[in-house]
């Protein structure tokens, strides 16, 4: 049945996307729910949730509230909490009932910021929409409220936009991006979503180069470029072929050279003919230009359930508006190679080649958090040997 | 751009006034905008000179999604640009989210930018009955707003409950009520009684529409009064009013 999700669970939604990105920041995060919102976001799609101290509630928004829109509640609810924590800001974000009466988060950020002195941002989110859209607005939203005019020369700072749980795991990626920047001659690298704080937002202006490592960091990295004149580059290095052309063009950035690297084709060439990598738009990019740079596979196909950019954008690549889109591309084209998160399997059909599992966050939760494959500057963990031996469809 | 939202107790004559003003501005040499708000999508149906129009909800419904204006707007009257949000049918739904959904469709679109209106009409149902109907009146949107009412006492309990809905909202920046329009329908004491509220409430009557049969004649043929005959008494009143709304601009 069109628009029927007989396979896959609901994916994380939009209120998730910002909380992920503000979870670090030191704020107080409000989402404007009965509760099933907040613990969706803190039990399911924020690995750093148990341990932490982030600030992250939920409104307990209750049936005669919603009816009768009391937001004078809400208000007083959340300056109580902001008496009681002090905290850098204020965010205020909607859910799937707020949505449908109308609660208008901007008012009410107008009202909090005039009553309590802070920062306050809002998120029109509705749950209806995923975690990219969500998240792709608290960039933009922090990077309007808090970067600080910057006119002076430009600094060995790169900031990495986009690099959320949700989308790039539990952080060892993040690291390793970090470490291959380092080796490019940055000396600060900023993870936004990650390891930067307020105060390294901040100075996102004297930044040499924008590192866009997701779809959600695409917005923000072109505002920043728009006001700071800061190039973006998109991309995550994954084998290595990727990292050599990632590393000229980071070092390139600060005048700086590095030595090119030989690119091994680990594979025969032809072993396979045609790949699909579902998923988030630039990781599965970044997969591409490692199917194409290390082991020389030609045609290779990018799909996903979530937004997609028209730069990045490919002949043959597919936006999946629901379940059947999945099935019926792959029935059409017969890849050799399908690389996604393990819960896409079932929709493979049994048609196909080798399914090599690459979770994702935002898809399948919890269940492979724990074990995601190491990708940053060399192959995909756990493919190279499966690879080795391919099983060719007859 | 000014954007203005007209409000009135149900079947007191919005649609009708908001239509013959933009259709009095567009013979004035302005672009305007007309936005109907209302689950029954009839605001502005003597505007599109006999082109169909799609309600956004319905082409939402249809097609999931909308990805250009052309679906869902004409430019009708001397390029009136008519849009209609449409809603659920009586007795299910939401027509309240119906509105905010909407307006996010034309927000995504650039609907604003693309058309550049001098002047953005949302011809909205009835009181502010609830958060959607309430989303007009928000920052971004509608900076304005004219009550239509005539002297019956539910006609002007209902302008009292779109004054408090407003003055409930002063904490948010919302749109500032510049008027009323009184709609006469011939009641004894009319225009001292409308006058006696407006002076209570604090604003101005700005304009009178005496009753005048052309205006249903005209309607039957899908016209307003000013494409029918701009020569009429009743025409001639409209256009007085839309120099009024005109000087309302300048003089702010």
């Amino acid at each position: 049945m069109k628009g029927l999700y007989k396979y896959l669970p609901p994916f994380a939604p939009d209120y998730s996307g910002v909380c992920s990105v503000l979870f670090n920041l030191n704020g107080i995060v409000i989402i404007h729910d009965a509760s099933g919102c907040t613990g969706n976001f803190t039990g399911y799609d924020e690995p750093r949730w148990y341990g932490s101290n982030a600030a992250i509630f939920s409104s307990g928004l209750r049936e005669i509230e919603a009816v009768l829109g009391d937001d004078e509640r809400l208000i007083n609810r959340i300056m109580e909490a902001v008496e009681r924590m002090p905290r850098n800001f204020v965010a205020l974000l909607g859910s799937p009932a707020p949505a449908v009466i109308g609660t208008d988060m901007q008012a009410l950020a107008r009202i909090l910021k005039a009553r309590s002195g802070l920062p306050v941002l809002s998120f029109d989110t509705t749950g209806i929409k995923y975690y990219d859209t969500g998240a792709s607005q608290a960039y933009l939203e922090i990077a309007r409220n808090f970067v600080k005019p910057w006119n002076g020369k430009k600094q060995a700072l790169v900031n990495i936009l986009g690099a959320i749980p949700l989308d790039m795991g539990k952080g060892k990626r993040v690291r390793d991006i970090g470490l291959l920047l380092r080796q490019c001659g940055f000396s600060k690298v900023y993870a936004w979503g990650q390891n930067a704080g307020l105060k390294e937002i901040s100075q996102a202006g004297a930044a040499s180069l924008n590192l866009v490592v997701a779809y959600s960091g695409l917005a923000v990295a072109r505002y920043l470029h728009e006001h700071f004149a800061t190039p973006y580059m998109v991309g995550i290095p994954i084998g290595q072929g990727s990292t050599n052309q990632f590393m000229r063009t980071a070092s390139s950035v600060l005048g700086l050279e590095t030595p090119p690297r030989t690119t091994p084709y680990l594979l025969p060439p032809n072993t396979y003919a045609q790949a699909l990598v579902i998923g988030e738009q630039v990781m599965a990019g970044s997969i591409r230009s490692f199917l194409r740079l290390d082991w020389g596979i030609r045609k290779v196909n990018v799909a996903s359930f979530f937004a997609m950019d028209k730069e990045l954008w490919e002949e043959g690549d597919k936006f999946l508006e629901e379940e059947d889109d999945l099935s019926s591309l792959c029935q059409k084209e017969n890849y050799d190679l399908i690389i996604g998160d393990p819960l896409y399997e079932n929709l493979l059909g049994a048609n196909q080649g080798r399914f090599i599992h690459f979770p994702h966050v935002a898809v399948s939760s919890r269940l492979y958090w724990d074990n995601e494959p190491a990708c940053v500057s060399k192959q995909l963990e756990g493919l190279s040997s499966k690879l080795k031996t391919p099983a060719r469809r007859t | 751009m000014r954007r203005i939202a007209i409000y009135g107790k149900g079947g007191i004559g919005k649609s009708t006034i908001t239509s013959t003003l933009s259709a009095a501005l567009s013979t004035m040499g302005y672009r305007v905008m007309q936005v109907g708000c209302d689950p029954k999508a009839d605001s502005t149906i003597t505007l599109t000179a006999g082109k169909t129009l799609t309600p956004i909800m319905d082409y939402l419904k249809e097609h999931g999604k909308c990805d250009s204006l052309e679906e869902i707007t004409v430019q009708g009257f001397n390029g009136i640009v008519c849009v209609e949000t449409g809603g659920p049918t009586p007795g299910i739904g939401c027509a309240g989210r119906g509105i905010i959904t909407s307006f996010n469709v034309l927000d995504e679109l650039g609907a604003y930018q693309v058309f550049n209106p001098d002047f953005v009409f949302y011809d909205v149902l009835g009181d502010v009955v609830c958060g959607g109907f309430a989303l007009p009146l928000r920052q971004g949107y509608a900076d304005e707003v004219i009550i239509v009412t005539s002297g019956e006492p539910m006609a002007l309990f209902a302008a009292g409950n779109i004054k408090k809905a407003l003055d409930n909202f002063a904490e948010r920046d919302y749109a500032q009520l510049r008027g009323l329009i009184l709609n006469l329908r011939n009641i004894e004491r009319e225009e001292e009684i409308v006058y006696d509220f407006a002076e209570r409430m604090g604003v101005p009557v700005f304009g009178i529409i005496p009753r005048d049969k052309n205006i249903q004649l005209y309607e039957s043929r899908q016209q307003t009064v000013i494409e029918g005959d701009p020569a009429l008494n009743i025409s001639r009143s409209i256009m007085k009013l839309a120099e009024q709304i005109i000087d309302l601009g300048e003089a702010s």
